[in-house]
């Protein structure tokens, strides 16, 4: 999944502008993966529960009505169903449309449960075949019947390369016929590679195997659009709702108003609750001045609630009086250090970037503080099924680097003080934040006996810059990051190691291609799904080991800082973001 | 053609006849031989009265205080103590994060070794970001001080003297440059200028905090010349016409002398005015520029990123954002002072 809080953070770099595709494959879907989710460290994975029914348990105490504020930093480019792949987006749109399966939690921990499908979706034999039924009863916002059909259309839509254009790609991959489909309008409108037999049934055909079909049929792009009603580019002005809520004002660019949705029946939905009476969401506001005003608590701040990193100024307060309005919890993103590795050849010298990478003074200088981070040695992170905790060498993600060792790797590679190595990388200069950072990573390199030529450009285009292959960059290049789409490690590592990741067009850890990464990728996903997970792992420490080709630095914490009088604040620990559907106003 | 005397000369006679009262009261009781009658030019008479302003002599200080803290600030910096954590002595660029907690506070306070603390976040020393954040702002405001007002006295006198297709081109200019919005036309084009400047993208910090410096005091000569220009054109259209530079012109004195022997001695007193008021203002536009991120850039130590920078720590760490702010202030304020001091010293119709 994109990352959205990466725009604020600005330190540290853009995220992955390759999308992830996943590549899973047999076994059954249910058994297996509720079991190895059991066995994960942190719990956070999401378990799967084909048999979940609404309504939603009442929280004991809960009171109906009042109006819950979301400002936040970065602002939705749109509100297209088809077009969303955002974190800040999924947790909106989790309030307002219904998906074929989606995750709720249940204490603390994600768990898949069907929403507008009875169950989570049965495969053929064969695995090429996957039948979801719709659940009786369920009503669009103006009260006309949800319809297989609309599911269909809206998978279709989801092709579409104007209204798509950032959506996953997972589709393309797995639907049979998807590669070089164009949508229902500028392509075949009757390609069946998602059907409907009926008016509950949606068959989805495949290509090749997607075992973890259930986790991707709960993005929007299967939420719901009836044709007729489809106003293409400006359908996002006002997406037609099947959750509780549903949008009231869209001021594209500032704000969103959502009220309740008179035609959402909780007896249906085993995810969601709606206490409060609407939702207001802000955008683009300053997140040091909206954390203040929050913890201060006066007026409406005292129903505002700001998902953003704590910022390091305020964390005195949340870590003493202000305890009860702060929430931090696991999230599906890992922060990286990426090298190009067709550039610094020599994989010493990479491993001594490594051991010289100053980690903690980062951490300050971006202002980062132990509430949204933990150290990272793996890229795989700890919630995830079979992941390996390993420690490579040089990777502990902490501590300040070790100059002294990487200027004698450097000398033992060959590169001394007449002669040393450069490294080229491009940071955003139009941020206060980001030119600190540079200049602390700067002189902590150079101390290690690097030379650094840091190249400043604004933020937007570095986007561009850094995100193609042929840059003029050896280092720092997209993805600063990764996050899972769903809680298997086929979401993490076929999509940004190797060939395939790479011919996408787009960078890659390493932006690197070799014969046997890619057999392993390959032969991993031939693997039954139960059995995928340690090899994973397993591929995961031979990664870093043996080619080094980016660096886990940290593993992103989801923070929540919200008003006194917002109850049941979670954390989602699989978008590292806050949990909407479950939060209640005190008043 | 008026041939009489104007009421201005005789106030501006009557004035130089009280000064000459006054000063000579005052000598009489120290010094007699210094019974000096005739001969004093208005710049003279000007600087002998900013020099009874007393408020004048303050600012004067403070403003003397600055600039020398300012040339010699590695100098002083290096009178800070060897920090026990670090080993070494405090530099105005050397991060030093180890003095930094994990909450980005510093673990240090006001020592020896960091006269005003560190900054949070980074480490650096706050006493040698203060000290050297004078440099940019002193170098730009008084540089484009300078600049801007031999443009527009220049252009002023030009336009003033010579009339015609000039003035009107003139004249046009500085309507021109007066219309356009100038904080919006510098945010927008401070990242273009630098743009070009670079060409292809490759500069490191440094290079791009020297671009900036350069850019900064091109935009506010090209933007700060026209109210001079405009006043002293006006006052060389009246000049002109006037008897001496008339028989100046009858006698053939070549147009460059009467210019500069003729004209312009008389108008040394608004010039000095415009240039001595113009100097804080760039100094509080630099600073205003680099608070909003159009201005000076890291690695460059500068009050108005430090100001920027520091609002947000006020509330747990205000020693961060104090000295840049009183530093800002006073200077501003001082030379502001001094600028009507001079004002008042030249202008004869004022009376303390």
């Amino acid at each position: 999944m994109r990352w959205t809080k990466v725009l604020t953070v600005g330190a540290v770099a853009s995220l992955g502008l390759v999308t992830a595709c996943g590549a899973p494959q047999s076994g059954s879907n249910t058994p297996g993966a509720t079991k190895d989710a059991a066995g994960s460290p942190e719990g956070a994975t999401a378990a799967l529960d084909p048999n979940a029914k609404g309504p939603v348990p009442e929280i004991d105490g809960a009171k109906k009505g009042g109006m819950v504020t979301v400002a936040y930093a970065s602002t939705p480019a749109n509100f297209d169903p088809s077009d969303q792949f955002y974190q800040d987006t999924a947790a909106i749109f989790s309030l307002t449309n219904r998906a074929l399966t989606t995750f709720t939690l249940r204490d603390g921990k994600a768990v898949l449960v069907p929403d507008l499908a009875t169950d989570l979706g049965t495969p053929s034999d064969d695995g090429l075949t996957w039948t979801f039924t719709l659940k009786d009863g369920i009503k669009y916002e103006d009260g006309s019947p949800v319809k297989a059909a609309d599911v269909v259309f809206a998978a279709k839509r989801s092709f579409d390369p104007d209204l798509a254009a950032n959506g996953p790609t997972y589709q393309r991959e797995f639907f049979k016929g998807g590669a070089d489909y164009k949508g229902p309008y500028q392509g075949d409108k009757n390609w069946n590679g998602v059907e409907a037999t009926d008016d509950k049934t949606v068959v989805f055909h495949l290509e090749k195997k997607f075992q973890t079909l259930p986790y991707f049929v709960s993005f929007n792009q299967f939420t719901p659009i009836p044709e007729a009603k489809d106003k293409k580019a400006d359908y996002q002005l006002h997406p037609i709702a099947t959750g509780p809520y549903m949008f009231d004002k869209y001021t594209p660019g500032t704000e969103l108003y959502l009220k309740r949705n008179p035609n959402w029946d909780p007896a249906t939905d085993p995810a969601r609750h709606n206490y409060p009476d609407g939702y207001h969401f802000k955008w683009g506001v300053d997140t040091v001045k909206t954390q203040q005003a929050i913890l201060a608590s006066t007026g409406d701040d005292a129903t505002t609630l700001n998902w953003d990193p704590i910022d390091s100024s305020l964390a005195p307060q949340i870590e003493t009086t202000k305890k009860d309005q702060f929430v931090e919890g696991p999230s599906s993103c890992v922060y990286t250090t990426n090298m190009d590795a067709t550039k610094i050849k020599d994989i010493n010298v990479r491993r001594a970037i490594a051991v010289a990478w100053p980690i903690d003074s980062i951490h300050k200088a971006a202002g980062d503080t132990t509430h949204s981070f933990a150290p990272a040695t793996t890229m795989i992170p700890p919630q995830i099924p079979g992941r390996l905790d390993f420690k490579v060498d040089g990777v502990t993600g902490q501590g300040d680097g070790d100059p002294a060792k990487a200027k004698k790797m450097l000398a033992d590679a060959g590169y001394g003080t007449d002669k040393p190595f450069e490294l080229i990388y491009y940071y955003t200069n139009d941020d206060a934040t980001a030119q600190k950072v540079n200049q602390v990573r700067k002189q902590k390199l150079q101390a290690a006996g690097f030379k650094v030529t840091d190249i400043g450009v604004p933020g937007k285009e570095r986007r561009g810059i850094v995100g193609k292959p042929n840059g003029k960059y050896n280092m720092l290049q997209s993805p600063a990051g990764w996050c899972f789409d769903w809680p298997s490690a086929d979401s993490i590592i076929p999509p940004t190691f190797g060939t395939i990741a790479l011919s996408q067009g787009g960078t890659t850890f390493g932006n690197f291609s070799d014969a046997k990464i890619d057999s392993e990728i390959k032969r991993i996903q031939q693997l039954p799904i139960e059995e995928q997970g340690p090899e994973w792992g397993k591929m995961d420490e031979m990664l870093l080991k043996d080619y080094m080709l980016a660096f886990p630095t940290y593993y992103d914490k989801g923070n929540t800082t919200f008003g006194t009088k917002l109850k049941n604040v979670q954390n989602n620990p699989n978008k590292g973001n806050t949990e909407l559907t479950s939060i209640w106003v005190d008043q | 053609m008026d041939g009489t005397p104007g009421s201005a000369t005789d106030i501006v006679a009557d004035e130089i006849e009280a000064e000459k009262l006054e000063s000579e009261q005052a000598r009489a009781l120290g010094d007699a031989t210094l019974d000096v009658r005739t001969g004093r030019s208005p710049g003279r008479v000007a600087f002998d009265r900013l020099k009874k302003d007393k408020v004048a002599i303050v600012c004067l200080v403070i403003i003397i205080f600055f600039i020398l803290l300012a040339i010699f600030a590695p100098l002083v910096v290096a009178l800070q103590a060897v920090d026990p954590v670090t080993g070494a002595k405090a530099d105005v660029g050397t991060v030093h994060t180890e003095l930094i907690d994990f909450n980005g506070l510093p673990t240090v306070g006001m020592s020896a070794s960091h006269w005003l603390g560190v900054e949070p976040r980074l480490g650096r020393d706050l006493f040698a970001r203060f000290a050297f954040g004078a440099r940019p702002s002193l170098i730009i405001g008084f540089s484009a001080a300078a600049a801007s007002t031999i443009i527009g006295v220049s252009l002023g006198l030009m336009g003033g003297y010579l009339g015609g297709w000039v003035d009107k081109a003139i004249t046009w200019l500085i309507d021109f440059f007066l219309s356009l919005p100038l904080l919006l036309v510098v945010l927008a084009v401070v990242p273009i200028v630098q743009l070009r400047i670079a060409g292809g993208n490759r500069l490191t910090a440094e290079q791009t905090s020297t671009i900036r410096f350069w850019v900064l005091i091109a935009i506010l000569v090209i933007f700060g010349w026209m109210g001079l220009a405009r006043l002293v054109r006006g006052e060389v259209k009246s000049l002109r016409e006037r008897e001496f530079v008339q028989a100046a012109r009858a006698i053939g004195v070549p147009t460059r002398q009467i210019l500069f022997k003729e004209i312009l001695p008389n108008l040394v007193g608004p010039i000095i005015v415009s240039a001595s008021i113009a100097v804080p203002t760039y100094i509080a536009f630099e600073a205003t520029l680099s608070y909003l991120g159009a201005g000076l850039v890291e690695p460059t130590a500068s009050w108005g990123r430090t100001i920027a920078d520091a609002q947000n720590y006020f509330e747990i760490y205000p020693l961060w954002l104090w000295p840049s702010v009183i530093g800002l202030s006073v200077l501003v304020l001082a030379l502001t002072l001094l600028g009507d001091s001079i004002r008042d010293a030249f202008d004869p119709t004022s009376r303390r």
